[in-house]
């Protein structure tokens, strides 16, 4: 099946500097403005959702009808809404929603991913074989179409929008998984290993694994804004979070552009929001790819 | 190479009927009935005429027997009637094909003429402002929501320039002009995301060919050799560039769901949402059948001219 | 399409209005005497009385009424045996049956004479065919097609000339219709537009001639790109949509508790806030069936007024002092109705410690659950669209056993008044009867109204004579209002 070549990288230290990959990270992003400002952008967005109880002015979810639709103001910077609830404080929760659902949705999805396509690599064989395939099935359903029907036999609601999504990312991974496993059997060490007669679950930690998880956390960064944008189109076709759950995806989907025009802040402020938080993993993936993939590393 | 080609073939048929059995079990584990849209803003349908209409349409028969019917219609190409309209399938399906092939047609031109110069242009001029600004502007378009951004087109094109797209479809062979107006602007929506996602692949593989050895041997030698380059260059650069078409392919087909809603084309990702929607069970497999061996076989394809291209593939 | 016999779905109705035409029909907005005239005129009957015991009705057809000239009718001429098997039909199958298996039996003295037997006296009977689902289909098409999925035709203004499913309906002028130089509008075509954003873009520049919009703001902002269009403000005379509540079991069995919930409902801020002021706190029976003005917040009752103190003590009564949790599921109708949805699950939680679990259900799933009547907890409910009658609105909605009664309403005094009601042929007697039967249901809280908006329509400025009225608008269920309607241009 056509692949994104995403360069696996056999961990060598060609520079031979001895240095780790956290350490590769941070020379990036400081040779590297668009890294380092992407990297600024999730710290804060997993500040604003780790304290928001604390940074929030107002109770998202508390209505003041009297003052719905009313545009930005010193009282509430980003307005209010259609029931008066302050749209700061929802965004503000939103990061919440937003990186619980990605989280959930691409931890699910990557370690399943992951642990299929180690067994699948590692093992080759039958199991490779028949994995694959069924992979593959679920891979030729479009993706917006499998999560929506996935959503529609289970409750629409926020967890279950994260699971449908975390089936649709396992096929990819796994691929990614399998083809980092298959290319780092072939590295010397791990020849060695089997020749010394180590134990499989040895190989795998000490020798295989530390050159998955690079390939591995790229795609999750890049998945990241992915969940968050489906999520988003599933509220929009009416089968995500439910209200009054202060969801970035429900609120520019439902309320922003029910009232678009009237009051655009309610679009705004949400759609700002998802790009960034999209921008900012999509970004970051950019960067830990630049940072990890040795061949390019090596044109300094 | 017979062999590599065989194999794969044959690697497609277990593929294609799992998919069918993921989509027919999810269908069925659905709560809701085909039938209780039927009806409308209704009073009762009573329970009896109710029953009778399961039975006709063949919904009271176990699981297994279902499945089975709907593959032997499959596989005689006559899958039967839509639950909710009673239209044969394959006249909707004639119906709506065509209008998602010329969107997703005219999305895929508008982003390559787009994706291919910016990201050569991006690889070529790497970390100068041009690239940072292109590389913002791609990634741009891949978070802003698809739904969001074709709202906002129609809802200024209709404010800033009094024209939206002439609702109310038209074939490209009844009313070319009609057509290709209607056509453009969800296009361009469409064909603006994928153009980001194909840029920044394009952007790397340009970027990863320039660093080969016979293109620094070439480089050296002088301006006449940097024209080669450019040749060699882009040809194995957009070898992987091919394969992303394959593999946005899947993006694209989900995302003419949303375009077709908002612009009010009657396509297959219309039919099939709603078809899920109102648990119209045979449209659903169907479709998802329909675009699932699309995929399987465009990758089929992709594959092969990979294969073809590059010998080291074809002996893993 | 859908069969008319088997859904009452506006979407099918909002064009079988212009093909098909009813026994007898309500005023036009040109013929009534004020905006809640509600009088029946003949459609395809010239004349129609009833019996003194109101069980025998008979029916003068109009002769010189012809079938379109499509084939398999080719423009015969209706006869009363063609209405006699349409109504045999909807008795014997479909969402009508409730009306029509009260019928004992028919005849056909003549060509143009129908007469009907009734099996319990019913002096709205009339009214009940006059709603427009009531439709005389061919019967040819029926009985060869087996169905009426497939070709819709009638004796109406317009003929459906196209029927693209997801794209557009053509309807084009019957240059044979019965009512001669009429309609004046040569071609009606309906454009498939699934997004709102889109309908009001169309609007905007000139693709589509009218448009409803529920509120104040949302008309400035069209008129600021159509500064021309003509505004009409509708005043709705009922809510179809309330809190229905699963009353035949605890919690929501118990008066008290029901009452209790409605008091913690602040429905005059709904109005004002979420309505912009346009709108009414919610009953369920029109109000010109009884009284002239529209009733205020104030006219309906103790029950019905914002008292959050005495809804915690009467919940608290009933044994609910800690509150509870159940669950409610909606499908949003328009988005004013999440804004509600929301707005009382905060007013709940808040007053009486209510814990209201929302879910926002696609069509489908909403539709089969609710009129399912099985679920439990709650649910943002309907009565009906289309029904403009005042039995429909009383005896068949609430009477405990029709088969319409969503809200399970149970009640001996409610099935004893709309029993009674439908016997009682002096109109001021009338209006007494149903002014008790909707004394009753706002006292026992029987059906828990909710807000709802009085709306708009715009017109495009070139439209002539397309007012609504009440309890039909001029699209939807209201659409045989355009076989009247012409335009400037």
């Amino acid at each position: 099946m056509a692949t994104v070549p995403v360069r696996v990288a056999a961990f060598e230290d060609p520079a031979g500097a001895g240095i780790s990959r956290v350490q590769a990270l941070w020379l990036t992003m400081k040779r590297k403005p668009l890294g380092a400002a992407s990297a600024a952008l999730l710290l804060v967005i997993v500040l604003t959702a780790t304290f928001a109880d604390v940074l929030a002015p107002y109770d998202p979810l508390a209505t003041q009808p009297e003052i719905r639709l009313s545009a930005p103001s010193r009282a509430h910077p980003f307005g209010t809404d259609d029931i008066g609830r302050d749209v700061l404080s929802r965004i503000i929760y939103g990061s919440r929603i937003s990186l619980w659902v990605g989280l959930l949705a691409v931890g699910i999805g990557t370690a399943a991913g992951m642990v299929i396509g180690l067994l699948c690599g590692y093992c080759e064989g039958r199991l490779d074989l028949i994995a694959q395939r069924v992979m593959d099935a679920i891979q030729a359903i479009p993706g917006l179409v499998l999560a929506l029907a996935i959503v529609s036999v289970l409750k629409p609601n926020t967890t279950n929008a994260m699971i449908a999504i975390a089936i649709v990312i396992i096929p990819g991974n796994s691929r990614i998984v399998r083809g980092a496993v298959l290319s780092a059997k072939q590295n010397r060490y791990v020849e060695a290993a089997q020749a010394m007669g180590c134990r499989h679950p040895r190989i795998i930690l000490s020798h295989i694994l530390p050159n998955v998880t690079a390939p591995i956390l790229v795609i999750a960064s890049i998945w990241l804004g992915n969940a968050i944008l489906i999520e988003a189109t599933l509220s929009f076709l009416g089968v995500g979070t439910q209200p009054p759950t202060p969801s970035w995806g429900l609120m520019l989907s439902s309320t922003g552009r029910a009232f678009m025009e009237q009051a655009p802040w309610l679009a705004i402020f949400p759609g700002l929001a998802i790009s960034l938080a999209v921008l900012g993993f999509n970004l970051f993936g950019d960067t830990l790819r630049d940072a990890w993939d040795p061949k390019l590393r090596r044109q300094g | 190479m017979h062999k590599y080609v065989i194999r794969r073939l044959l690697l497609a048929v277990p593929v294609l009927l799992l998919s069918s059995l993921i989509v027919f079990g999810l269908m069925r584990v659905m709560p809701g009935d085909a039938l209780i849209a039927l009806m409308g803003e209704s009073g009762n349908v009573g329970q009896k005429e109710l029953a009778k209409l399961r039975k006709d349409l063949g919904l009271d028969r176990p699981y297994h027997e279902q499945y089975a019917i709907w593959l032997w219609q499959m596989a005689s190409l006559s899958p039967g009637d839509s639950i909710f309209t009673n239209e044969p399938i394959p006249v909707s399906l004639r119906k709506a094909i065509p209008v998602t092939l010329e969107l997703a047609t005219l999305a895929m031109i508008i982003g390559l003429v787009i994706a291919v110069p910016v990201g050569v242009l991006s690889a070529t001029r790497q970390d100068k402002l041009s690239d940072y600004v292109g590389r913002v502007v791609a990634v741009s378009g891949l978070s802003i929501p698809d739904f969001w951004l074709g709202t906002l087109v129609i809802t200024f094109a209709a404010i800033w320039v009094h024209w939206i797209p002439p609702i109310g479809y038209v074939s490209l062979w009844d009313s070319p002009w009609r057509n290709l107006q209607q056509f453009l602007l969800p296009a361009a929506v469409l064909g603006f995301r994928l153009s980001a996602a194909t840029m920044r692949m394009t952007r790397s593989t340009v970027l990863e060919t320039l660093r080969e050895d016979y293109v620094r041997t070439a480089w050296a030698k002088g301006l006449a050799g940097r024209i080669v380059v450019y040749k060699h260059a882009l040809k194995n650069a957009l070898i992987p560039v091919v394969t992303i078409i394959g593999g946005q392919l899947g993006t694209l087909l989900a995302g003419t769901v949303v375009v077709e809603q908002i612009f009010a084309l009657p396509g297959m990702g219309r039919l099939t949402v709603e078809a899920i929607l109102y648990r119209d069970y045979p449209v659903v497999q169907t479709n998802v059948m329909l675009v699932a061996a699309t995929l399987v076989t465009l990758n089929l394809v992709v594959d092969l001219t990979y294969a073809w291209l590059d010998p080291r593939i074809r002996y893993r | 399409m859908i069969d008319p016999r088997l859904t009452q779905s506006v979407g099918l109705f909002q064009f079988a209005g212009l093909t098909s035409n009813r026994l007898v029909r309500y005023v036009y907005s040109d013929e009534a005497g004020n905006p809640s005239d509600l009088s029946l005129k003949g459609d395809l009957a010239e004349s129609w009385q009833s019996d003194s015991a109101n069980r025998v009705w008979t029916f003068k057809l109009r002769p010189g009424v012809k079938w379109h000239n499509v084939a398999p009718l080719n423009g015969r001429e209706l006869t009363a045996a063609d209405v006699k098997y349409c109504f045999e039909a909807y008795a014997k199958e479909g969402v009508q049956t409730f009306t029509f298996q009260e019928i004992e039996g028919m005849e056909t003295p003549d060509t143009y004479t129908l007469r009907i037997h009734l099996k319990t006296p019913n002096t709205l009977f009339a009214h009940n065919l006059a709603e427009p689902i009531a439709l005389i289909f061919a019967r040819e098409v029926l009985e060869a097609d087996g169905d009426l999925k497939k070709r819709l035709i009638g004796t109406g203004p317009y003929i459906l000339k196209e029927h693209t499913r997801k794209v557009r309906l053509v309807l084009q002028r019957n240059p044979d219709y019965f009512d001669k130089g009429r309609p004046y509008i040569d071609e009606y075509v309906i454009l498939s537009t699934p997004d709102a954003a889109t309908r009001l873009a169309a609007f905007r520049t000139g693709q589509s001639d009218f448009i409803w919009l529920p509120s104040p703001s949302e008309v400035e902002t069209a008129r600021k790109t159509n500064p021309n269009a003509v505004v009409q403000s509708y005043h709705n005379t009922l809510a179809p949509f309330g809190l229905a509540l699963a009353q035949d079991r605890p919690p929501f069995n118990d008066v008290r508790v029901r009452r209790a919930i409605s008091m913690a409902i602040d429905r005059q801020k709904q109005v004002d806030t979420v309505f912009e002021g346009h709108g009414i706190p919610g009953w369920g029976v029109p109000y010109i069936y009884y009284q002239d003005k529209a009733p205020t917040v104030k006219d309906l009752g103790p029950w019905w007024q914002y008292r959050p103190e005495e809804a915690k003590k009467l919940l608290a009564e009933a044994g609910h002092g800690k509150g509870f949790e159940t669950t409610l599921f909606y499908y949003e109708y328009f988005p004013q109705m999440t804004s509600q949805v929301q707005l009382v699950q905060q007013e709940l939680k808040k007053t009486l410690n209510i814990d209201v679990k929302i879910t926002k259900l696609d069509y489908t799933t909403y539709y089969g659950r609710y009129v399912d009547s099985k679920w439990d907890g709650m649910s943002w409910g309907f009565q009906s669209g289309h029904a403009i009658g005042l039995d429909e609105r009383t005896y068949m909605y609430m009477h405990s056993k029709s088969t319409k009664n969503f809200f399970r309403v149970n009640d001996p005094v409610i099935d004893e008044l709309t029993t009674k009601l439908r016997r009682t042929p002096d109109r001021a007697e009338q209006r007494a009867i149903t002014k008790k039967i909707v004394d009753r249901e706002f006292d026992q809280v029987l059906r828990m109204w909710m807000p709802y908006d009085n709306g708009f329509l715009v017109f495009q400025p070139h439209m002539r004579n397309m007012a609504a009225r009440a309890l039909r608008r001029t699209d939807g269920y209201g659409s045989s209002t355009l076989a009247r309607t012409w335009m400037d241009k």
